[in-house]
């Protein structure tokens, strides 16, 4: 895989590369994109190769059998994670962000509170806000540039009418990858608390040599019968427009609840998605998986380095994701300033911190997964935007 | 097109194929499945050509700019069915179980009752039986061999505490095609009694040579303010396994409510189904669809004449959609014995009229959308399985 070639993604209806007029007044012709969360890199051979079959056989009826795409969810899960998913149920939704919404919608009601810990993956937000239910933002510790978990202080914000966490593992938008010991803090705190945890994992094949990821439901056992899994991948293999995702529940009476309402919302996977899914997790995509990590993991080498020598510009370590996490609060500028730059001058898209949430405000989350030579070009770009600083 | 050519769909993961052992105890070997509502032809070939493209391209990412898409809708509707959608709001949900499920919980309450016009597509019962609304049967008029609309019952019925309409139009099962005047009675019922009017129009292009089918919009435009139209092309060019449907509003309240509803359950299409759909209307597939349409009528008409020599059995005259409905009272058999006959002789999958409610029971619904070779091979077996009968 030549992760190094530069592919024309204007005018295929790419949500990144076509609508950045639309949403930042940056035309396409010299536009950079780092905010959508999707790879400027063709998937796996295997999941071409699937594509490629279905397409020779001309047929796009409903889907049956289930038995290979399961199989190979428990397959990826157990010699990549380490997880035996054992005889949990597995859900297929319209990718994670309707799973999520799912999760919410199924195992809570009007009225209660559901905590999120910030800044937050921003379309958690859009989809909450557009319920009856209360967001409460527990917002993450930033000590020594890295986030931490606050339980003595989450305990203290504690109204009694919370039912879910929602946590993100790998962290989106700080790329944490958590600890074991992290994690098992989560869990207890959802136990002590009562609530349902949704483990958002949809990054978790995408984590930065060095680092081992652990998946909830191996770190922290303890917490199955209340513990509902996110995963999916369609990040793991960029294949988003898929919109393939899988909940994954152990506790049956949480499963009963969660299939009467899919059920009742009338929704079943496409064709597509499941063939292409199905394809991805193979040995195959394993060995595609890992060269695209020592890629990623250069880029954001470059990116960082780049970023930081902006003074007052602070990149996180990313330790898990393709999402550099960039602290502008060191300029001292206003929020308007920087976007005029990055937008007006430097032409590059990204996602605002401050609609994720408490501690987001003064960050930007720019994706560099696509060639190296454009992540050259944005840091390039970048440098130039605030070259007064320098 | 070639209807003739007969392709081989088992082991694809087909669920008309594919599944036939395990529901029906039927061998894939030797059955031959009429149950499952896809159709055993190619898709036109600019669908080809449009996944085609998308494949050459190799990146899946995130759909963006929905232009052309509703371009293509707006085009269809106008031309095929000289709707102009105007300014109503096209929402696209994955497939129309999906959207009609989303109408119920947007529009309807707990315990709030909902009519269907029985006997009715059985999907739209299990959506129902899995919420905590109440589904009222009101059944068709059976007219000699036709469905026809009973108001002067129907409002007999009533309790008050109805609060929507879902009407299939052209009818799943049975094939009416309305008459304009029979959708204004629909119409008007809604109106006077304060319902939601859910139109499922899922098999408005698939219309009987010599029939005309009216778009609910177009033939009570009074009823605009209350409408929901549910529309796809996944039945008209046999992507079903696209799961991309179009609910178009046209009262901004309503608008509203949905929209909402969308956002609160992270619903948004997968990029496949966009890109197949929106080839599908164009002016070279009216022509293809033209030419299928003339191809089903032949294949009807083999099917009913063949199952109407059987001596009690009394094959509907078919004006829209490819599903034969057949009646076997007449056998005088109870309905396990004409099972048995139908699956263990004809080795045959048809659809059970037990499950689509009152006035169903005695019949069986066949997908007779197949090379003219199957349909002739059907009436054999049949005619085989009732042989006793001549």
């Amino acid at each position: 895989m030549d992760f190094d070639e530069l592919i024309e993604r204007r005018n295929t209806h790419s949500a990144k590369w076509d609508i950045m007029e639309e949403k930042y007044n940056i035309s396409k012709e010299d536009g950079l994109p780092m905010h959508v969360a999707e790879m400027d890199f063709k998937p796996p051979k295997v999941i071409q190769e699937k594509l490629g079959d279905l397409l020779s056989h001309g047929f796009y009826g409903y889907f049956a059998d289930y038995s290979n795409y399961h199989s190979s969810i428990k397959w990826w899960m157990k010699t990549r994670h380490n997880w035996d998913i054992g005889d949990s149920k597995i859900f297929t939704t319209h990718g994670l962000v309707n799973g999520m919404a799912l999760c919410v919608d199924a195992l809570t009601n009007s009225g209660d509170e559901i905590i999120m810990l910030t800044p937050m993956y921003h379309a958690f937000f859009n989809v909450l806000n557009s319920t009856d239910r209360v967001i409460r933002e527990f917002p993450l510790k930033l000590e020594e540039g890295k986030y931490i978990l606050d339980f003595s202080e989450y305990k203290k914000l504690l109204t009694g009418k919370e039912k879910m966490l929602i946590f993100c593992s790998p962290h989106n938008p700080g790329g944490r990858v958590w600890e074991i010991e992290e994690l098992k803090e989560v869990a207890k705190f959802c136990t002590d608390n009562d609530l349902l945890l949704v483990s958002d994992e949809i990054h978790h094949d995408l984590i930065m040599p060095g680092y081992t990821h652990n998946v909830m439901a191996v770190a922290a056992p303890e917490i199955n019968d209340r513990l509902i899994m996110l995963t999916s991948n369609t990040k793991t293999f960029n294949i988003a427009g898929a919109h393939t995702g899988n909940v994954i529940i152990n506790n049956l009476d949480l499963a009963t609840v969660f299939e009467e309402k899919m059920k009742a919302l009338g929704l079943s996977p496409n064709t597509l998605g499941l063939h292409m899914a199905t394809a991805g997790y193979s040995p195959g995509g394993a060995e595609w998986l890992d060269n695209l990590l020592l890629y990623i993991a250069e880029n954001f080498r470059i990116f960082d380095s780049g970023i930081n020598d902006i003074p007052g510009c602070k990149a996180m370590h990313a330790e898990g994701t393709y999402l550099a996490w960039v602290d502008f609060s060191g300029t001292g500028m206003p929020q308007a300033e920087i976007k005029n730059r990055i937008e007006t001058i430097a032409k590059i898209t990204t996602v605002y911190g401050s609609v994720m949430g408490e501690g987001g405000e003064a960050f930007m989350r720019f994706n560099i997964a696509t060639p190296r030579s454009r992540v050259l070009e944005a840091v390039e770009r970048m440098q130039k935007a605030f070259k007064d600083l320098q | 097109m070639d209807f003739d050519e007969v392709i081989e769909r088992r082991n694809t993961h087909s669920s008309k194929w594919d599944e036939t052992e395990e529901r029906y105890g039927v061998s894939k070997d030797d059955g031959l499945p009429m149950w499952v509502a896809d159709m055993d032809f190619r898709p036109p070939v600019n669908i080809q050509k449009a996944l085609e493209k998308s494949l050459q391209h190799g990146i899946y990412g995130y759909y963006g700019d929905f232009e052309e898409y509703k371009t293509s809708i707006r085009w269809w509707m106008k031309n095929r069915h000289s709707w102009d959608i105007g300014n109503s709001t096209i929402f696209t949900t994955n497939g129309l179980v999906n959207g009609m499920a989303l109408c119920v919980d947007t529009f309807t309450e707990s315990n709030d009752e909902i009519i269907m016009f029985t006997p009715m597509y059985y999907t739209f019962f299990r959506v129902l039986n899995a919420t905590d609304r109440v589904v009222r049967e009101f059944p068709l008029n059976l007219d000699g061999d036709r469905y026809t609309l009973d108001f002067s019952e129907y409002k007999k019925q009533l309790t008050g505490k109805e609060k929507m309409l879902i009407f299939c139009s052209p009818h799943n099962p049975g094939g009416r095609v309305w008459s304009k005047s029979e959708l204004k009675q629909v119409a008007s019922f809604c109106i006077e009694n304060n319902l939601i009017l859910v139109c499922d129009e899922v098999h408005h292009d698939l219309i009987m040579p010599g029939n005309t089918h009216s778009v609910m919009a177009v033939a009570a435009p009074e009823v605009n303010d209350r409408l929901i139209m549910l529309t796809a092309n996944t039945k008209t060019f046999n992507i079903a396994g696209a799961h991309t449907g179009n609910v178009i509003i046209n009262n901004p309240e309503l608008v509203a409510k949905f929209e909402i509803r969308m956002a609160a359950l992270g619903i948004s299409p997968n990029s496949f189904g966009i890109h197949m759909a929106t080839a599908g209307y164009s002016p070279e597939n009216a022509k293809w669809l033209d030419d299928l349409m003339i191809y089903i009528r032949s294949n009807m008409d083999i099917f009913n004449k063949g199952v109407n020599k059987i001596p009690g059995c009394k094959a509907m005259s078919i004006e829209g959609t490819y599903l034969a409905w057949v009646d076997f009272s007449g056998t005088g058999m109870s309905k396990a014995e004409v099972k048995d006959r139908i699956e263990k002789e004809a080795k045959i999958t048809s659809n059970y009229g037990s499950d689509m409610g009152k006035g169903g029971e005695t019949f069986l619904r066949f997908n007779i959308a197949t090379p003219r070779s199957r349909v002739i091979e059907a009436v054999k077996r049949m005619q085989n399985a009732f042989k006793d009968l001549q």
